[in-house]
């Protein structure tokens, strides 16, 4: 699928994205988060991408991307998907309905990078320690040992 | 539980008996072929023993004949040491600190560099950025010691891996082609000699200029009427004189 | 109250690395699992944000410790695109040469812990003796065993050595020799078929729900590669097969590793073939001013060289012996890159462990896991 065809079959269903190309894929969708359940189920039932890679997010310090990357046995391609969401309030609703190994992903990129997915069915830390309020993979948070930094140890 | 065996055999004695075969085979061939050697007592290291090591016969394979590049501890030669630093600075791990040998004049003191093997990956970056190749990887593996102190291996502990002659990589990466420069921003620079003077690959050479003859009121800047000329194929790209330069006058780019 | 959780880890023989399994059981029977991981967790995306390219491969090594350069090849395809550099085809061909001989050596480590999995211990030497073989092979050219720092942002650090592709060739003869030994010693025996048969089975349907990848997927009949369906490297112009199963269980896996085995040892022959025939430049003309080893970023204090690069992204997807592995880098034009994301295959695969585990009895766990081939380094991170 190329992504002209991707983009005819997406908008007219959700004018809200933009499809652009990308480094080999299908394309790259940029979508508000509001419609991800619906785009989502779209991309699984109608354009056959089934399988989901990852899930991963990026601090742009205003701002919170989301991408998600899905695979389509039937195209032999990648597809792409972002969206952003305030810093100030970064929820976003749970892909684990749709996708139910979105879990992990998700787990992840809450406690990296402290997106909030609601209606999540188990956010809870996934390889940081209970109890490790920080969220690494923020731009905020300093490498070089940060004065002041304690670290809480995990309480059982 | 299965009950789709591709070898279906109902006779117990068979289950057992197939794997056996096959084991006892090893274990036959095993008795007229060693697949190791006699550690510490044999070194793969050692070209006595290289090709030892056979698991087919006739066919001596894998192990000795390109042993030599392997990357362990580091070999110094501190008499080819031009104290650049490149060495420190393209350490990924920070474990390489520069300090002082006897042998530099006092005022500028040579540095030789310092590796802590507590931190250091063996990564070999240090011995591909050294532009002399007088730091070099090993095949010395043996590291235990039992304390942290004896990790470190100051620029004479190195020097004695080196005379060691142990072999050594014969891999020398090539500098990039399209690298940059050391580019002089003229009219900041008071011709102080500094950077010729510490340049450890003497490349830099003071070249004269012409006094210009000062128009009516105008005044000349202070300064020695000499300019820095960068030899750009000695160069070695250690920034030293870019450190040194008082003005921040040299600077990294790329000739027209 | 008959039922209770109990820990299999994070120090457990059945885990390789640490981590831990929350089993809930009922006298035998496997009700729950909650895999805890973390152990492992060494912040690679997070250093990698504090390091140039280059830099950034000692840790793409120690992602996972059994396949590193497979990861220092999926770092170094997205790197080049995030970064405009094209590598020779030279390189491009040692690279795949690379990633099969780390299949080879991946597939054989799991053959060995696998095996000492379910009970039996002297294919766990084979498996480990003939692994040897390939590091050695390793070790000729890159110069490490396991972290092999041998890519570079625009090629490979140093061509062949001179004499590699006839040891190499010599080494490919003896492992298919071997396959056939290790073939009898398991899947030519009834006890092992009873032992593994219908254990830990995921169909091609869920797989796909759950987002398994790699063997796993391939034992339950879908014949998905990443090298075959997206050729990176030189896949597209080798003849090799997918290899594929329809029993989805442990013994499917087995059987499919089994066969990738054989497959691998194809490719890098025909690697080697086309490597004797073309000799060329290992390191792209084009790499970015500072990319290339050695570099100096100098000055006075305060005053450090900045090196700048045209901004750009890469994803690149390969498929690593234990799966389909992604990377994703951002690169904001700095001396670092912005961003740096890797999915492993283990980690998904390992998230759906409800599925394989909840039903089968408590010495079913480790032949199942052992199994998915779990290398926890990739997993944490
Ligand atoms: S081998 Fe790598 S880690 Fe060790 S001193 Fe050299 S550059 Fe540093
Ligand atoms: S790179 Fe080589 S010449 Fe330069 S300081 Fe280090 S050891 Fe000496
Ligand atoms: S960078 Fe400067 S000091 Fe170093 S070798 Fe080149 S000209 Fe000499």
């Amino acid at each position: 699928m190329e992504g002209e065809e991707l983009s005819r079959r997406l908008v007219g269903k959700f004018p809200a994205v933009v499809v652009e190309p990308f480094r080999e894929t299908a394309g790259r969708v940029r979508f508000p988060p509001e419609i991800l359940l619906d785009l989502f189920r779209e991309m699984r039932d109608g354009l056959g991408f089934d399988h989901l890679g990852q899930v991963g997010a990026i601090d742009w310090v205003e701002e919170r991307e989301v991408f998600y990357t899905l695979w389509s046995d039937r195209e032999k391609q990648y597809v792409f998907l972002s969206t952003r969401v305030p810093a100030s309030a970064p929820h976003l609703e749970s892909l684990t309905p749709v996708f139910s190994s979105a879990n992990w992903h998700e787990r992840e990129a809450w406690e990296l990078v402290g997106i909030e997915f609601d209606h999540h069915p188990d956010l809870r830390p996934l390889l940081t320690p209970t109890g490790y309020e920080f969220h690494p993979l923020l731009r905020s948070f300093q490498l070089h040992e940060p004065e002041g930094l304690e670290v809480k140890v995990r309480d059982v | 539980m299965a009950e789709s065996e591709p070898t279906p055999s109902s006779n117990p004695v068979l289950w057992v008996a197939k794997p056996l075969v096959t084991a006892a085979r090893q274990f036959g061939k095993s008795l007229f072929r060693p697949s190791t050697i006699v550690y510490p007592f044999e070194r793969l290291e050692d070209p006595k023993f290289r090709g030892a090591v056979r698991v087919a016969p006739g066919k001596p394979i894998g192990v000795g004949q390109v042993w030599d590049n392997y990357r362990g501890v580091h070999a110094l030669n501190i008499d080819t040491c031009i104290s650049c630093n490149l060495c420190a600075f393209s350490c990924p791990d920070l474990c390489i600190d520069m300090v002082t040998v006897p042998g530099g004049d006092p005022r500028h003191p040579k540095k030789c560099p310092q590796i802590d093997y507590g931190k250091c990956s063996y990564c070999g970056f240090c011995s591909d950025a050294c532009p002399e190749g007088c730091l070099t990887m090993t095949t010395r593996y043996e590291l235990s010691v039992s304390k942290r102190a004896d990790m470190i291996y100051s620029p004479e502990r190195l020097r004695e891996v080196f005379n060691a002659k142990l072999p050594m990589s014969p891999i020398r990466v090539e500098r990039p082609k399209n690298e940059d420069a050391i580019l002089l921003d003229a009219p900041l620079c008071i011709g102080c000699n500094a950077c010729a003077r510490d340049c450890p690959t003497k490349c830099i050479t003071m070249v004269d200029l012409p006094k210009p003859v000062p128009k009516g009121g105008e005044k000349l800047p202070k300064r020695i009427w000499k300019e820095p000329v960068v030899n750009d194929s000695d160069c070695v790209r250690c920034g030293t004189c870019i450190s040194v330069c008082p003005k921040e006058c040299l600077f990294w780019g790329t000739h027209r | 109250m008959s039922e209770m959780w109990i820990n299999m880890g994070p120090q457990h023989p059945m885990t390789h690395g640490l981590w831990n399994l929350r089993v809930k059981i009922d006298g035998e029977i496997v009700l729950d699992v909650d895999p805890e991981m973390g152990y492992l967790h060494r912040g690679i995306e997070k250093i990698s944000e504090d390091r140039h390219y280059n830099e950034i491969i000692t840790l793409m090594d120690r992602t996972c410790y059994v396949a590193g350069i497979a990861w220092e090849h999926l770092f170094i395809l997205a790197a080049e695109q995030a970064l405009h550099v094209e590598p020779p085809e030279r390189a491009l061909w040692i690279r795949m040469l690379s990633e099969e001989f780390q299949r080879v050596a991946s597939h054989l480590m799991w053959y060995a812990a696998f095996v000492q999995d379910i009970g039996l211990m002297s294919p766990f030497l084979y498996g480990m003796r003939d692994r040897d073989l390939v590091l050695d092979l390793f070790q000729s050219y890159t110069g490490g065993r396991l972290t092999y720092e041998y890519m570079r942002v625009g090629g490979v650090r140093n061509d062949l050595p001179p004499g590699f592709a006839e040891q190499a060739r010599k080494v490919c003869d003896w492992l298919l020799d071997r396959f056939v030994e290790y073939d009898r010693l398991c899947s030519g025996s009834d006890i092992f078929h009873r032992r593994c048969d219908d254990l830990g089975v995921v169909k091609a349907q869920d797989c796909i729900r759950l987002g398994i990848t790699g063997p796993m997927l391939r034992s339950a009949g879908v014949p998905r590669d990443l090298r075959k369906d997206r050729p990176y490297a030189a896949y597209d112009r080798v003849d090799f097969d997918v290899a594929t199963a329809e029993t989805a269980d442990v013994t499917g896996r087995y059987v499919v590793r089994m066969e990738e085995l054989r497959q691998s040892v194809r490719i890098i022959r025909q690697a080697l073939d086309w490597l004797d025939k073309n000799p060329g430049p290992v390191m792209a003309d084009n790499v970015p001013r500072w990319m290339g080893a050695p570099y100096a970023p100098v000055g006075r204090e305060g005053y450090l060289l900045k090196r700048e690069y045209p901004k750009g992204v890469g994803f690149s997807a390969i498929e690593e012996p234990h799966g389909e592995a992604l990377a994703y880098v951002v690169n904001e034009g700095g001396e670092h890159p912005y961003r740096v994301k890797l999915k492993s295959p283990v980690f998904v695969n390992l998230s759906a462990a409800r599925h394989y585990l909840v039903g089968y009895r408590v010495a079913d766990i480790p032949p199942i896991m052992g199994s998915v081939d779990i290398c926890v380094g990739e997993v944490d991170r």
